[in-house]
């Protein structure tokens, strides 16, 4: 029965058939061979629900991200990156980073930062000179940071899984999402000396505060997020409440951007995505249910054990890193967090590895693979959006993929990096 | 024959858009009511939180379905996109007649375990569970009707031996 599960779910799955089915119909087919009461099903998949008030946070951080794309928000927060770190030497290749960071703390997937702020990024570094091969690559390398730094999709489907607490796993991602974005200007100033990039205009004051202010109220968005989590005053499913009605009243009232007919596409559009990510999370589910019926952690802990390799948590850190490296070049994260997690986790416990550092090294993993080949969606997006094969954006990706991994490393083995502000805000490891 | 297929396309467009789109809407209006109430009027709703919580499996049935007819759900496809669009089809065929066979297996028991239910009520709101939870079963049917969609459009566009590139991922309406 087992292996029935197994073989089907590794066909299905190999041969492209929807991830939600190629993860339900196996377990339910379990289910059924098992001679287990179907109402397994319907306790798991929609009952389950209620308890997972976390994943509310989900939907409504679809719903923030298209609001801001649509809005016309991503040009006010461009335009003032520009005015601020524009003058460097390879100035818009700094803009792309801080721009993402900014819109980073207002979004939650890197989707929406690769396909939002990207086609303004792509464009104006294009015109100003950068070869485009380049431009592709920083915009698919910057929108990693999207669910590093708070609100992230990633973090709350973790949370949902561990039970770590979501608002910690928040706070935890802060620092590594800046250090992230450090490291990446780092290198694109040693590239645009190397490459004689040029600079952007050059740095007025006056022009910069009258940027600030046409961005101020977007600006506003992170800081209200941050200091509601953070200062305890919302949880993080009524912060990301907040963050849409906030987003709404911008585009709608504050800019009339956003008509009526718009608004309407945009919950529709989000309605159609809330479907499809969140159907995964129903579909694993019950996946899941099977996971731990089998007592596949236990059986795989002991593996683990009794293999020799892996014996203290440095060394499973380690594996963790490559093994969900390795994976993200194939996988969606989000279906690699729901399969592979459930397993990973307990080990994890096992090893006394703390679950909010677990949590971002893990997103921090699965958000380097959107940008890893073969199969890596920001690739895809950036290609799409600016025309250019993707083959020389592999290319020029490389680097960048050293300089997240080089990170990745740097907040797997130093967990204060991670576990500093969090413990802050008075978590306890 | 005309009227009849006007009649299904707008039951469906109105359970998997319409409907998807107002328990979205719903779903994000409570949130918002229940922190408005309880920060700036100090006053603890019990209401909004449930509401939201329905209102979210809602969407997230409905709009299931409706990636499922417009072939919107994400897939491994690095080795599906290499295969010839005749074994893709053929690959299709089976696992949607798979996945329909299971759904409609299932189908029964779950719609006879919902009614069962109808006793427990929730806790803020008194809904029997029931109808609630029922969207699960609407999920089951449009499943079973797209994925019959699928197959049928596969098996014709197998059939009538044109090489295209279009598999029955999408139907449209």
């Amino acid at each position: 029965m087992i292996t029935i599960w197994v073989v089907l779910f590794a066909i299905m799955f190999i041969f492209g058939y929807p991830i939600i089915f190629s993860i339900s119909v196996p377990s339910m087919i379990y289910v059924i061979l098992a001679k287990i009461s179907p109402a397994v099903i319907v306790d798991s998949m929609v009952i389950g629900f209620e308890k997972q008030f976390v994943l509310l946070a989900v939907p409504l951080f679809i719903l923030a991200a298209k609001i801001m794309n649509e809005g016309m928000i991503t040009e006010r927060l461009f335009s003032f990156a520009n005015k601020m770190v524009g003058s460097l030497k390879g100035g818009l290749g700094h803009v792309n980073v801080l721009a993402s960071i900014i819109f980073s703390g207002m979004t939650g997937s890197a989707i929406a930062d690769a396909s939002g702020l990207g086609m303004i990024e792509i464009k104006s570094m294009n015109d100003a000179g950068f070869n485009p091969e380049f431009s592709c690559a920083v915009t698919s390398a910057s929108a990693t940071i999207g669910p590093i730094i708070p609100p992230s999709i990633p973090m709350v489907i973790y949370s949902m899984i561990s039970g770590a607490s979501l608002g910690h796993l928040f706070i935890g991602g802060i620092i590594p999402g800046l250090f992230l974005g450090a490291a990446m200007m780092v290198y694109i100033a040693y590239i645009s000396h190397k490459r004689n990039y040029p600079a952007g205009e050059s740095f007025n004051m006056r022009s910069l505060i009258i940027s600030f202010f046409k961005a101020f109220f977007p600006l506003l968005t992170p800081v209200i997020l941050l200091w509601g989590i953070y200062g305890g005053v919302f949880t993080p499913t009524e912060a990301a409440a907040a963050t849409v009605f906030y987003a709404l009243i911008l585009s709608v009232v504050g800019y009339r951007i956003l008509g009526f007919k718009k608004l309407i596409v945009v919950f529709k559009e989000s309605a159609l995505s809330t479907g499809y990510v969140s159907a995964m999370v129903a579909a694993a589910l019950i996946f899941s249910y099977i996971v731990s019926r089998e007592q596949l952690p236990v059986t795989l802990t002991n593996m683990v054990m009794n293999s020799g390799i892996i014996t203290n948590k440095y060394m499973y850190l380690l594996f963790v890193n490559l093994f969900l490296l390795l994976l993200g070049c194939f996988m969606d994260p989000i279906v690699g967090e729901l399969i592979v997690m459930p397993i990973l986790i307990p080990i994890a416990i096992f090893f006394e590895i703390d679950l909010v550092h677990l949590g971002v090294i893990s997103t921090l993993n699965f958000m380097i693979g959107l940008s890893t080949p073969p199969y890596g969606e920001n690739l895809f997006i950036v290609s799409a959006i600016s025309g250019v094969p993707l083959g020389g954006i592999i290319r020029e990706m490389w680097p960048f993929l050293a300089v997240l991994t080089g990170v990745l490393l740097a907040c797997t083995y130093i967990p204060g990096i991670v576990l500093w502000l969090p413990k802050l805000a008075g978590y306890v490891p | 024959m005309e009227l009849l297929k006007r009649i299904y396309k707008f039951i469906i467009i109105f359970f998997e858009e319409v409907l998807s789109t107002a328990a979205l809407i719903t779903c994000a209006s409570a949130i918002v009511i229940q922190v408005f109430y309880r920060y700036f009027l100090n006053i603890s709703l019990e209401w909004p939180f449930e509401l939201s919580i329905y209102a979210y499996i809602w969407t997230l049935y409905l709009g299931a379905a409706w990636g499922i007819r417009e072939g919107h759900h994400v897939k491994f496809n690095i080795l599906y996109d290499a295969l010839p669009p005749k074994v893709q089809k053929m690959i299709n065929i089976i696992f949607n007649t798979i996945t329909t066979v299971v759904f409609i297996i299932i189908f029964k028991p779950v719609w006879e375990y919902l009614l069962f239910n109808y006793r427990i009520k929730t806790v803020a709101l008194k809904i029997p569970w029931t109808y609630v939870f029922m969207v699960f079963s609407i999920f089951l049917t449009l499943t079973i009707i797209h994925n019959i969609e699928h197959i049928i459009c596969d098996i014709k566009s197998l059939f009538t031996n044109k090489d295209d590139d279009t598999t029955g991922d999408e139907v449209k309406y």
